[in-house]
């Protein structure tokens, strides 16, 4: 029988469509039907303070739900330039529909005049590519394991307390390479829901004076991104000199499985010391939660650890076709694509040295569990 | 374009589907490729890329739609026409 797939803008009544798609699509995600997490984060990203509309887009067959893409506006700054891009976010679509679902990534670009996403490479980085959007880089990945004896997929159970006792000798060397720092820095944590002062504005702004691109990280964007009502809470690390003066901060979350993300971690550039104490302090906090491993996801720059500051500590740099953890499949690789309606800014856009961009900045890491 | 020129086109598609969606079954040129369900959506970014490094033609946006796609008279009608 033939069929006739309307793709249109999503309405309210679209809601319980939507929320019975997402496990079908996703069956193997624990969250995807969970329908109040979804409205809940529906409704931050209706919170987002960048002043441009949310789109979303259905697939509907003759009444039923088959595919749903959304675009998300964030703000950049990219050259000096304020530029807002959208992301292409909570994309599905029903087995069956394939053309469609390609045609619903048509009508995210042909509907917003900038893209930025940072996506695990793949289908839908693919899907995406059709549309003209360039590869900047793929993300820096940086692992270091903490207690492997916790890795829940460790390839033989015999091995679990052997590695337990390596951890307590992994634990012995960063008690001395992570000691707090002697100098003028010291980090603390402090509360999301109050901490986003106009001193994290200025930080940004002197940030974004040396570093020509980077997702515009100011008060209300941090407020909006980690404070309350976010889908995932995270920690907030903060590294200020005596007189209280911000010169940097870190977000770091442990999931349920006891996985450690640091998801944004930015440093006033080209002070590596405040790097390195906000790793320090980091590395600390996912020992106390019982993390098992610390993942670090980012583009390297005047903001972000060195290198070398991450091999001291005991990080791993996993390659395109090994993991670090036995056993495991290689780190998904993820990718920045950039595609800039104004030229001269998808030129600056293009060279991966002029980024700072951290798996938290993108859309990809607002649905992480 | 002449008939067996538009034939010769049909066919190359028939072909890219059998080696990369039917397995070794032949398509007929009216078969339903997108409202069957047949094509992927990565078979469709794929099959759209084929045509572009095959026939030399830059599918726009608007001409990315079920009608030029739904057959292979179809996507070859398409193909034709953008040859001129």
């Amino acid at each position: 029988m033939p069929r006739t797939v309307v793709l249109r803008p999503y309405e309210d009544r679209d809601l319980p469509g939507t929320l019975e798609l997402r496990p079908r699509v996703y069956p193997g995600w624990k969250d995807a039907g969970d329908a109040a997490w979804h409205i809940a984060v529906y409704e931050w990203l209706g919170r987002n303070p960048v002043e441009a509309p949310m789109h979303r887009w259905v697939l509907d067959d003759g009444g039923a739900i088959v595919g749903h893409l959304a675009a998300v506006p964030l703000a950049y700054r990219i050259g000096g330039a304020r530029v807002i891009a959208y992301t292409p976010t909570d994309y599905m679509a029903l087995p069956g529909y394939g053309f469609h679902a390609v045609a619903l990534m048509r009508t995210f670009f042909q509907a917003t005049e900038s893209y930025v996403a940072c996506n695990v490479a793949g289908e839908v980085s693919k899907i995406e590519g059709l549309f003209g959007p360039r590869r900047v880089a793929g993300l820096h990945q940086a692992v270091k394991v903490l207690d492997l004896g916790r890795y829940p997929r460790l390839p033989s159970p015999l091995l679990r307390p052997l590695a337990s006792v390596a951890s307590l000798g992994v634990r012995a060397m960063d008690a001395i390479r992570i000691r707090p720092p002697s100098g003028a820095i010291e980090v603390r944590e402090e509360d999301t829901a109050t901490a986003f002062d106009p001193a994290f504005d200025r930080f940004f702004e002197s940030a974004a004076a040396t570093i020509p691109c980077m997702p515009e990280k100011t008060a209300a964007f941090l407020r909006w991104r980690y404070g309350p009502g976010t889908p995932r809470p995270v920690r907030l690390l903060t590294a200020r000199d005596a007189g209280g003066s911000l010169h940097g901060y870190a977000m770091i979350r442990t999931t349920a499985s006891a996985d450690g993300f640091i998801l944004d971690l930015m440093g006033e550039p080209g002070r590596r010391d405040v790097g390195r104490a906000l790793l320090a302090e980091a590395i600390r906090r996912f020992w106390r939660d019982r993390a098992f491993v610390v993942r670090y996801r980012f583009l390297p720059s005047t903001a972000s650890p060195s290198t070398a500051d991450l091999a001291r500590f005991g990080f791993r740099f996993p390659g395109a076709t090994r993991g670090v953890l036995p056993g495991a499949r290689p780190e998904r690789q993820l990718e920045l694509s950039i595609k800039l309606a104004d030229p001269a800014s998808q030129a600056a856009a293009a060279a991966p040295e002029h980024w700072s961009y951290n798996l938290g900045d993108g859309e990809a890491s607002f649905w992480v569990p | 374009m002449a008939i067996e020129e538009l034939e010769d086109v049909a066919g190359t598609i028939r072909g890219w589907l059998r080696e990369h969606v039917t397995g070794d079954r032949e398509v007929a040129n009216d078969e339903e490729l997108i409202s069957s369900g047949l094509l992927t959506s990565l078979q469709t970014v794929e099959l759209v890329l084929f045509l572009d490094q095959r026939f030399g033609i830059d599918i726009t946006d608007d001409e990315f739609v079920e009608e030029n796609f739904n057959t292979v008279d179809a996507v070859a009608r398409l193909v034709a026409s953008k040859r001129g």
